[in-house]
């Protein structure tokens, strides 16, 4: 009796027919729904995520292509084992790159963050925690123009961490470096001109201001609490050469130079550069060295590798297939012209 | 095009596709002696354009021709999905069971489904025509034209088809055609002439690449975020470019092309590389013979599939250089603050922000330039909204199709989805609208701008 109540679903889920009946009701869901929804894959994940409904035909998919994959691999070894090697890749690797995808889907937990030099990243999840000692920004020293469709990094900006035994590590855009079971990278990156507003010897205020200003041609502006200013910021050209076809400004990157208009409600009150700082009334804004931040995201993700190894496995398994199917075909060719 | 070649162009595209679906199913029921079949597909047809009659009933709109667009686009995928099905039953999975193939092979069950399938190949079809053909004739104001000009495009395509079949009497065409590749050849019919809009969008193709490309995108989006690939601003000489490849517009529409082609290549490989079954004779050289037959027939079927992926990689490239390229990116118009609110007038003699077109403007505040846009859903609001998204640098939208394109990332949002916040969509802002003007308010705008300079919201950095 026991036998059976596992025999039989064992059966179902393991024959091909359920695993057809499940990919085409998947396909017709999917048609259906991005026929009449629009943003079906959004709902499709968004489902998988949170309702059962969607997530147990999901596993089911996933036990029954297992189950297929082992019942069809005795077959397959059985007439030649080079064969069940070039077979075996492909159906590997998509069984893997579906299963780290419900895993990514159900059970990521990310956040991103704002970090500079001398700030802590600790993740909720995790007990360790991580000390920013550097930021490498990887620009190129001087910007124009031109960079905004090229690039403005001369290479890929890094970040410097340190932990509780002063282990350095360092983490980039991509790929995502891993530091106790989560993975971090850079996912935005910009500069925060450090700024002092004071009143004669009196300062008021001190800070790093974050801003997105280093493409050039670009305007950010922040507000310093309680004072009733915006103070809007821009990147202020080292030079002006002259190029075909006509002149470019220069930003300087080393040493940047801010243009800052200062408004009231909708009225400039004032204007200046960082050079000389800017006078409002009986207040001053002054500059001083700029600092990097970084937009750090932070993910904890046990389907990511598992999503690496079928991304890898299918990568190798689609030409392996073609040569399996190929030797097949030739070996096939040959059984029929021996009649 | 004048409207009267339109209307006949539209006439002669439904002739053509009943005279071509009629001859193969004719030329497949004569070689399979079941003749008697042929009584139910006209039953389905004369049902199919008597119900059709009832779309003179509809509401005119945008709404109404969505619906019958998205009924059209069911149909042909069922068809598709159904070769698939019907193919991979033939080819030894037994799908369907052999009791339920049993009733299926009942006479009277077969009529009912010929009778069924016709009116579910034709009704969507011939509804969706007629629907146009009225549109075109309240357009023009000469309904009686319109309809004599479709009926005569529709008289010129039966002749035809009438003249092809008293000449070559093609009926050997049957033999090229088993059930799935029946079902198949219908869904590729109605791929290439089910299209709606007229002279503008004959085919289905635009809106089956919209549909397949946007799948093909969201899904590389999807994994790359699972990966943590950035794709999206500053990293542009690290992996930017390897990233763009993938959400270009060519690397798409060559994937989805090869998801629309999956049907057939199963067809092609059930036909040229599955082993043959071993036939039962006691024979070798009757086994011989009787696999030879199997290998010439399986071949012969073999031959439409070939000119219908020909066909659709034609048509999906034709269409692909017309469409996937083409974005529309309107001149943003001048808008001024009035009382701290910014006033759009809905209509004006230059523009109709009602038109299903997407629209622009510009406001100059504190030396800055922020942009606004305003588009038709298909539920006839308005949507107002920052030209800009959260994510990338404010390079703003354009328009394909039924869909705003980010300039910058090249992702297609559906204008549906306009005024939902978050990932590439457009930033949406709180307006009034009345049937006159769209109002903002200048805090409203000033907030949202804001927040899309810094992301997140202003922080300091280690500040004191």
């Amino acid at each position: 009796m026991v036998i059976n109540a596992i025999k039989v679903p064992y059966r179902i889920l393991s024959s091909k027919l359920f695993l057809l009946w499940v990919i085409g009701c998947w396909i017709s869901y999917y048609v259906v729904s991005a026929i009449w929804l629009k943003e079906a894959f959004g709902v499709f994940v968004a489902g998988l995520r949170e309702n059962l409904f969607m997530q147990v035909p999901y596993v089911l998919f996933l036990i029954s292509a297992c189950l297929n994959i082992i019942r069809a691999s005795k077959d397959v070894f059985k007439k030649s084992r080079a064969g069940f090697v070039l077979w075996l890749i492909l159906p590997l690797g998509l069984v893997l790159f579906f299963t780290g995808f419900f895993m990514s889907t159900t059970m990521r937990e990310s956040g991103q963050r704002v970090v500079g030099e001398g700030d802590i990243v600790d993740p909720p999840w995790s007990r360790k925690q991580y000390r920013v000692t550097r930021i490498a920004p990887g620009l190129k020293d001087t910007l124009a123009f031109t960079d905004i469709s090229s690039g403005i990094f001369a290479y890929e900006p890094k970040l410097s961490v340190v932990d509780a035994s002063s282990q350095v590590s360092e983490i980039g855009a991509f790929p995502p470096s891993k530091l106790d079971s989560t993975y971090y990278h850079i996912l935005n990156f910009g500069i925060a001109p450090g700024v002092i507003l004071s009143e004669g010897k009196k300062i008021l205020s001190q800070g790093y201001m974050i801003l997105r200003i280093i493409t050039p041609g670009t305007s950010d502006f922040f507000n310093i609490d309680p004072y009733p200013y915006r103070f809007l910021v821009s990147m202020e050209p080292e030079k002006t050469v002259q190029d075909d076809p006509g002149t470019v400004s220069q930003f300087s990157l080393k040493a940047p130079r801010f243009h800052v208009r200062v408004f009231s409600g909708e009225q400039l009150i004032a204007e200046g550069d960082s050079d000389r700082g800017i006078e409002i009334n009986n207040l001053k804004l002054t500059f001083f060295t700029p600092a990097y931040w970084v937009l750090l995201e932070a993910v904890k993700d046990p389907g990511i590798s598992v999503m690496h190894a079928g991304v890898i496995l299918i990568t190798l398994g689609i030409p392996m297939t073609f040569i399996y199917l190929f030797l097949r075909r030739r070996k096939g060719e040959r059984i029929i012209e021996a009649y | 095009m004048p409207f009267i070649y339109e209307a006949q162009l539209i006439g002669f595209k439904e002739g053509i596709k009943i005279g071509v679906v009629w001859l193969v199913f004719y030329s497949f029921l004569l070689l399979n002696d079941r003749k008697a079949l042929i009584r139910p597909f006209y039953y389905g047809l004369v049902a199919a354009f008597l119900i059709s009659g009832l779309s003179l009933f509809l509401p005119q709109g945008v709404l109404v021709r969505d619906f019958l667009s998205n009924i059209i686009s069911m149909s042909f995928a069922f068809f598709l999905i159904s070769s698939g099905a019907a193919l991979l039953h033939v080819s030894g999975t037994n799908l369907f069971g052999s009791r339920v193939v049993s009733v299926f092979q009942a006479p009277s069950v077969m009529s009912v489904l010929v009778f069924l399938t016709a009116i579910l190949f034709f009704l969507p079809d011939t509804t969706g025509s007629m629907y146009f053909l009225r549109e075109l004739s309240l357009m023009r104001e000469n309904a009686f034209m319109s309809v004599l000009s479709a009926v005569l495009g529709l008289f010129i395509a039966s002749l035809l088809i009438f003249a092809v079949v008293k000449l070559y009497r093609p009926y050997w065409m049957g033999s090229f055609f088993a059930i799935p590749q029946l079902l198949l050849f219908l869904a590729v019919v109605k791929l290439l002439g089910s299209g709606i809009q007229g002279i503008a969008e004959l085919s289905l193709i635009p809106s089956v690449q919209r549909g397949i490309m946007k799948f093909t995108h969201d899904f590389i989006h999807q994994v790359f975020v699972f990966l943590m690939v950035p794709d999206h601003p500053l990293l542009k000489t690290t992996v930017w470019n390897f990233i763009a490849f993938f959400f270009g517009p060519n690397f798409a529409s060559v994937v989805s092309l090869f998801i629309l082609l999956v049907f057939p290549f199963m067809f092609v490989y059930h036909s040229l590389l599955t082993p043959l079954p071993e036939p039962a004779a006691d024979k070798t050289s009757e086994r011989r013979k009787l696999k030879a037959i199997l290998l010439s027939d399986r071949r012969k079927k073999a031959l439409p599939v070939f000119v219908f992926i020909a066909c659709i990689v034609f048509a999906w490239f034709f269409k692909s250089a017309e469409t996937v390229s083409q974005i529309y990116i309107p001149r943003p118009k001048p808008v001024v603050v009035d009382s701290g609110t910014v006033v759009i007038p809905v209509k004006d003699p230059t523009m109709d922000l009602r038109d299903g077109r997407l629209h622009t403007f510009t406001l100059i505040h504190e030396g800055e330039e922020i942009r606004i846009l305003i588009m038709k859903k298909s539920d006839n609001s308005l949507s107002v909204c920052l030209d800009a998204c959260e994510i990338c640098p404010p390079e703003g939208y354009g328009q394909r199709a039924d869909h705003v394109v980010c300039v910058y990332c090249r992702t297609p949002i559906h204008i549906d989805t306009l005024g939902v916040p978050g990932g590439c969509n457009p930033i949406p802002l709180t307006a009034s609208i009345d049937s006159t003007f769209v109002k903002i308010t200048l805090d409203e705008i000033l907030e949202k701008w804001g927040f899309l300079q810094v992301g997140t919201g202003k922080e300091e950095l280690h500040g004191n």
